[in-house]
């Protein structure tokens, strides 16, 4: 397969607005307005309330979530949050079109082999699932004492998202650049790069739980957690997997943790990578991830700290970003070679 | 014949060997005293005999001695009030190891200099130079004795910052010259390296701004910065004081903790710069390793000082001090090796 810009382009647009809408979407849980629109249309669903009727009706729903009823608000206070929550979802249906029109365009063209349109079909059903595992959080609401999405929802939705966005960013480079370009003599790397992969990936997982579990709302020291390395309570309930869920302190402990390890794993693979004599574009990669991940461990600090949820949301979103650079040196190594062709060889072939 | 002249490179390692040797001392040192300022156990001496001094209190006598001048002192009346002999044991054995490590260094630098000398495995013009330093490093205790004296004054609990600043620069001083020399005798000629002048030149900028972030430190640590972390007040949010700069540079707590934080920012991105600048314009390989170490180190730094702060953790706070030493070490490492950078 030959390069090509435009194809590539296309799917890494698709990547950029899933990040848009982890942009959204992270807004819409830092300001609670989860639950704010109880129908799902997901054709006729563009189209916002024009009257009051529509408004009342939208309204009424909502007043029958828990959420309004342990905090009622005014209709002006519900359509501050109906806007933000309405734009998230009308920007999973401009994704739709963003990938449905090239789509069809590039397969009139031949520019996709059969393979190839397979492939990104099946990344189109896995958004629409995204949507629908969306609405099923959503409706969460209507159950009783549940305020806001349930851990065991919210979390898995980023979580699915994410392998959404490694999908399309992978798949974007591949058909900007089919070829693997030869990298001499820095296989060893590629583990390091794979293994830091899986490490951000695994912390962003913790880290969504962090931010469903209310878990900034405690311990807001560093470097320990109220005088504790380990909290004591790590695994006070029972069944010890229910921790995970539910235990504000495993939750945070674990994001810690994971985040130290992957933080020190991706700067030794920075490192390893700045030593190795890289490319200029794969080295300007490594560079930013250090700078990323340092940048990251910073916001963590100080998100905790502070207890900010603000701050919370922009570490989410360079989260992201830290993924998608780790994601794309770990693309820039795939035509790594083990050792450097020896001169001395070279000359007698 | 040529191994017995000072510029054979036995002779040489011996030396650059002995030097790295009190460099690594005086950092060492740093962190003594650093614990001993952070855990207030400065003022628990109140003499100074350079000599004699070196023995601890052997008899319960000679503690209670000790003990009773303590205990004329303002810091005992104000914050030690009915404090029993342990308590004082605590503050006085920090105190007591710093001065010793203190007389440790002035030994290793001028036994082994002697003795160098009079076998000739030293250059000459260096021993002069080597002397001086060990009558800078005298000067040196005479200043901590200076700065300690200060907290002696009536209602004092604590020397004067500025005082302190003083005798932690003539430290980073003697730590610079003693580091400078060692690297000069390993590598006494320049190497050229061709087109890396700007990088010499971030690097000397990126030196300058780490300094002044460390006198902004020494200043937090001299007003007890370690316990000041008030959000609630604006002290250490990184939010500059009403008024600010005008509001106190030296006398105001949220204006000192504010200042270094601005101070260390703009460090830490001078440093950064270097390290960017040497591995995007391909530095030679030992270049770019130390500005990726510097690099590292100052993000470790950082780390380190919002931890510090934080936490109010007293042992970050000399962990946080001893690297930024070793990020001030490495930096001059990186500068001589840039010697022979030209345009």
């Amino acid at each position: 397969m030959k390069p090509d810009k435009a194809l590539g382009a296309w799917v890494l647009l698709l990547a950029a607005m899933v990040f848009g809408m982890t942009v959204g979407g992270g807004h819409a849980r830092t300001i609670g307005a989860g639950f704010t629109i109880q129908v799902w249309r997901p054709f006729t669903g563009f189209i916002p309330p024009m009257n009051a009727g529509d408004w009342g009706y939208l309204f009424g729903l909502y007043q029958k979530t828990a959420v309004y009823q342990a905090n009622p608000i005014d209709l002006a206070q519900y359509k501050a949050l109906f806007w933000p929550m309405f734009l998230d979802r009308c920007w999973g249906r401009l994704m739709a079109l963003v990938f449905l029109i090239p789509f069809a365009w590039f397969v009139a063209k031949r520019r996709l082999t059969k393979k190839h349109a397979a492939w990104m079909l099946a990344i189109f059903a896995a958004g629409a699932g995204q949507g629908a595992f969306g609405w099923y959080m959503v409706q969460t609401g209507m159950q009783p004492g549940v305020l806001s999405p349930p851990p065991l929802w919210a979390g898995p939705h980023f979580c699915t998202a994410m392998i959404i966005f490694a999908l399309l960013v992978w798949t974007g480079l591949t058909f900007r650049a089919p070829e693997p370009a030869r990298v001499e003599g820095v296989a060893f790397l590629r583990p390091w790069a794979s293994a830091s992969v899986v490490l951000v990936y695994c912390t962003m997982g913790f880290g969504a739980m962090v931010a469903t579990t209310n878990a900034i709302t405690v311990f807001n020291t560093f470097p320990t957690m109220d005088g504790h390395f380990v909290p004591p309570t790590l695994f006070e309930l029972h069944p010890w997997a229910q921790n995970f869920i539910a235990n504000k302190a495993t939750v945070q402990f674990f994001h810690r943790l994971l985040a130290t390890i992957t933080a020190l794993t991706v700067l030794t693979t920075a490192v390893l990578g700045l030593r190795a004599k890289l490319p200029p574009g794969l080295r300007d990669n490594f560079l930013l991830l250090a700078g990323l991940v340092a940048l990251q461990y910073l916001l963590g600090m100080t998100t905790i700290v502070l207890g900010a949820p603000e701050l919370g949301y922009v570490h989410e979103l360079n989260g992201v970003l830290l993924f998608a650079t780790m994601l794309a040196a770990r693309h820039g190594l795939r035509g790594a070679t083990a050792a450097r062709p020896q001169p001395a060889l070279a000359a007698a072939e | 014949m040529q191994n017995n002249t000072a510029a054979s490179p036995q002779n040489r390692k011996l030396v650059t060997t002995w030097l790295f040797s009190l460099a690594f001392m005086i950092w060492v040192m740093v962190g003594i005293g650093g614990y001993t300022r952070d855990t207030g156990s400065g003022l628990s001496i109140m003499n100074w005999d350079p000599i004699i001094g070196a023995l601890p209190p052997l008899t319960t006598a000679a503690w209670n001695k000790l003990f009773a001048l303590y205990q004329s002192i303002p810091q005992y009346q104000i914050l030690h009030q009915g404090m029993d002999l342990d308590g004082f044991k605590a503050l006085f054995w920090p105190e007591y190891i710093h001065r010793l490590w203190g007389r440790l260094m002035g030994l290793v630098l001028l036994l082994p200099l002697i003795g160098f000398a009079l076998t000739g495995r030293i250059e000459r013009r260096l021993i002069p130079w080597l002397a001086l330093l060990f009558a800078l490093g005298g000067l040196q205790g005479a200043i901590g004795w200076f700065m300690v004296s200060s907290g002696f004054f009536p209602n004092s609990t604590a020397v004067e910052p500025w005082r302190l600043s003083l005798h932690f620069f003539a430290a980073m001083f003697l730590l610079g010259a003693v580091l400078w020399t060692a690297l000069t005798v390993q590598s006494p000629a320049p190497v050229p390296y061709p087109g890396q002048r700007g990088l010499k030149r971030l690097a000397q900028l990126a030196f300058v701004l780490l300094l002044l972030a460390m006198f902004g430190g020494t200043f937090v640590s001299g007003i007890h910065g370690i316990t000041a972390f008030d959000p609630a007040n604006n002290i250490g949010t990184g939010q500059p004081p009403a008024g600010w700069p005008f509001s106190g540079i030296f006398s105001d707590t949220a204006t000192i903790i504010f200042d270094h934080q601005f101070l260390a920012v703009l460090a830490t991105l001078a440093v950064l710069a270097v390290s960017v600048q040497a591995l995007r314009n391909g530095a030679p390989d030992n270049v770019r390793d130390a500005a990726m170490l510097i690099g590292l180190l100052v993000l470790l730094q950082f780390a380190f000082g919002v931890s510090a702060l934080v936490s109010q953790m007293i042992d970050l706070g000399v962990v946080h001090q001893m690297n930024a030493v070793l990020l001030l070490a490495v930096l001059l490492r990186l500068l001589h090796t840039l010697r022979g950078a030209t345009a």
